[in-house]
């Protein structure tokens, strides 16, 4: 067995997606990227039972996760994000799901070397074979650096595609920023977008947290996101 | 329906997406009659749904219910209408089909209207229908034969030929992907094949423990028993999962000794040597040693090029030699990853209209590549060697000819041939400026002594899990 790894910070995803709608529609892609037919590919893939999707923290692993759940529709998929579920038996949470189409895990890195998990998902990915299911998995981390003690479900991790999500380059996350500013219904002039991305560290997880602090400010204090109120709210 | 899609929309302004995606909606719904049936998958999301929401369920019916509010129940299992987004899979590799099965009842309530057994099914009783649940598409056809697994291919054959004759059971053991399953499959597929009637069951040893309980539970075990003893083969996947299971192991034990006494085949396959699974009755694990024990190694070179080459052709993809052998020796450590990095190279030629080359797969490959070099440098070898047999670097590199000291040296020498792509040369320079030969001779040695010792194969295997995982 190896140690357990420390918690990740993908917690921060669950507000993140508070009120998001995750769909392959809205999904933003780098230039040139296959990403997503890959991704749709492996739902007609004649043999292949698990895909493994991993990049670092806002890197759009949840949105695809959760938009490919939406896509095989809500009665043969199911989605789970396993960092929330660590604590309870795997047996019970991971017992018949091999009944759905698609089964989506998420956060992958928060049970790997828990003994109990990985036997549990090791033995799920039996049943998925038999049964015709299909595995997507989420990771922050490759197979190989997840910390999996169990060579049996390594071995099927890697037994897939495993794709590596890249971040996204400034314009693909300006595009992403608009979206989920739309969704909080805060209008961002592209001024105001530009002073964001001239201020803020430009990773998704920053910009995101950003975005909430605005939102939560502008509604407290009723104001609209403009470059002095964020230079106010920011001390930028 | 149109309760519960009302409800639904009022939960999801309130609920946050990822909980309400997790929780709700994958929950089924089937309304009739006043009443309002919830199906999860399982009986977690059941308690979990049960617990946290449905309280504010009841709520929120109450309020948009004209009139009387309709009953909830919540049920495990599914409703008779099936998703027709679902995608489906095509029968290339025929994956077994669902049992058909006799339904558990639920706790919660009547379900009859529940169609299709998920999750809570149970496969006792004399109308246990039997399914072999073998893989077409695992046949010695398939199965690419090389050094590291012709004796376990021909003692495979020998099985397949005489079934329930002198090697029983056939025990296969080996580290993980490396075709126990594949060549498990392939006897029972050419028993079918010479005798479509032949009972050949397969199933992985959780299936089996699952059953056992399901059986326990319903007073069916002699129905449990009477249908294990009654087929012709028996194979079972990964037996070291019954370590620790007192109860399955009595189980199986008796089923073996019937089995045998009967003439029937069994296969098993496991991750180690039959003496050395912890945890496990000394009584099974002498048993195991009875028929035929056969090791399973890890492919060398040609034969994972020509796996590669089987693969991209059964992918009905063009794969050139070069790359396959540009592939196959960028990743050594078992088939299964191999297979998972075919299947990126293919998926982006796929999408982007290009020849897979070697210049194509390194760009594919990049992220797994990289992961790869750095675990196998000469320095990395020696370190792990010196470490693993306690003596220093320093001595792996120095002049000294001790026993002691040549075989740990040889060893590292060995693994550098096998899991980097330095010249003879430049791993003898390495390891403290010896002759090319001396590497050549070293590399003969291990491989001899291999075969001939198991104290060596066993510190080889052990390396190679250290070095490549």
């Amino acid at each position: 067995m190896t140690t357990q790894p420390p918690f990740q910070a993908s917690q921060l995803t669950l507000p993140l997606y508070a009120r998001s709608r995750c769909r392959l529609e809205n999904y933003v892609l780098n230039p040139g990227s296959t990403l997503l037919d890959t991704v749709k590919g492996f739902l007609t893939a004649p043999s292949d039972t698990g895909l493994y999707l991993h990049g670092s923290v806002g890197t759009g692993k949840t949105h695809l996760l959760l938009a490919m759940a939406h896509r095989v529709g809500p009665a043969s998929s199911i989605y789970l994000n396993v960092s929330e579920l660590r604590d309870v038996p795997a047996d019970s949470v991971l017992e018949g799901l091999e009944g759905k189409s698609l089964i989506c895990l998420d956060d992958l890195q928060a049970i790997a070397g828990q003994e109990q998990w990985e036997t549990a998902l090791f033995h799920l990915y039996n049943r998925c074979q038999l049964s015709g299911a299909r595995l997507l998995f989420g990771a922050t981390e490759p197979p190989s650096r997840l910390g999996v003690a169990l060579p049996d479900l390594l071995s099927r991790l890697n037994w897939g595609v495993v794709l590596k999500l890249d971040e996204l380059g400034d314009e693909q996350k300006k595009r992403v920023m608009l979206r989920r500013a739309d969704e909080r219904g805060i209008a961002l002039s592209n001024e105001v977008l530009q002073y964001l991305f001239s201020r803020s560290q430009r990773d998704m997880t920053t910009l995101v947290t950003v975005l909430d602090q605005l939102d939560q400010e502008s509604l407290t204090e009723k104001r609209h996101v403009t470059i002095p109120f964020i230079k106010k709210i920011m001390k930028w | 329906m149109e309760t519960w899609h009302q409800c639904l929309e009022l939960l999801q302004d309130e609920i946050p997406a990822q909980q309400f995606n997790t929780w709700l909606r994958p929950l089924q719904v089937q309304e009739k009659e006043g009443t309002i049936a919830l199906f999860a998958p399982n009986r977690f999301v059941l308690d979990w749904v049960n617990e946290k929401y449905l309280s504010r369920i009841m709520e929120i019916l109450s309020q948009i219910s004209e009139g009387t509010v309709p009953k909830v129940t919540l049920k495990i299992g599914s409703v008779a209408k099936v998703d027709s987004s679902t995608p489906k899979k095509s029968a290339v590799t025929e994956p077994a089909k669902k049992r058909d099965l006799p339904i558990e009842k639920s706790d919660e309530g009547d379900s009859d209207f529940i169609e299709r057994p998920s999750g809570r099914e149970v496969r006792v009783e004399g109308a246990m229908k039997h399914e072999s649940a073998l893989n077409s598409s695992f046949t010695f056809e398939t199965f690419v034969e090389g050094k590291s697994n012709q004796l376990a291919r021909a003692a495979a054959m020998q099985v397949a030929n005489n079934a329930g004759g002198a090697y029983n059971p056939l025990f296969l053991y080996g580290g993980v992907g490396l075709g126990k399953t594949h060549l498990m499959h392939a006897v029972g597929n050419a028993i079918v094949s010479k005798n479509p009637a032949a009972k050949v069951v397969y199933l992985h040893s959780e299936r089996f423990v699952a059953d056992m309980v399901k059986a326990l539970q319903l007073n069916a075990i002699n129905d449990f028993k009477r249908f294990y003893r009654s087929v012709d083969a028996l194979l079972i996947d990964d037996i070291q999962f019954f370590a620790r299971k007192e109860r399955s192991q009595e189980e199986f034990f008796h089923t073996f000794n019937a089995l045998l006494e009967g003439g029937q085949q069994m296969i098993l396959t496991c991750d180690r040597y039959p003496k050395e699974i912890d945890h496990m009755e000394e009584r099974l694990k002498s048993r195991f040693g009875w028929g035929l024990t056969v090791m399973v190694e890890p492919p060398e070179l040609e034969t994972r090029v020509a796996i590669l080459m089987k693969k991209a052709e059964q992918a009905k993809v063009n794969l050139s030699h070069e790359s396959a052998f540009f592939i196959a020796q960028k990743i050594r450590s078992n088939v299964r990853e191999l297979e998972g990095a075919l299947k990126l190279v293919i998926a982006n030629a796929h999408f982007t209209g290009q020849e897979i080359n070697p210049a194509f797969i390194r760009e594919c490959l990049k992220d797994l590549l990289a992961l790869h070099d750095k675990q196998v440098s000469i320095d990395n070898i020696q370190r792990t060697v010196a470490e693993y047999y306690k003596i220093r670097v320093s001595d792996l590199l120095s002049k000294r000819r001790t026993r002691s000291i040549t075989r740990p040296r040889q060893m590292g020498m060995a693994l550098a041939k096998e899991l980097t792509n330095h010249s003879l040369p430049e791993i003898g320079e390495a390891f403290g400026g010896r002759d090319h030969t001396t590497v050549l001779h070293a590399c003969k040695v291990v491989f001899g002594l291999k075969q001939s010792d198991p104290t060596i194969r066993d510190d080889y295997q052990n390396f190679m899990k250290i070095l490549t995982t």
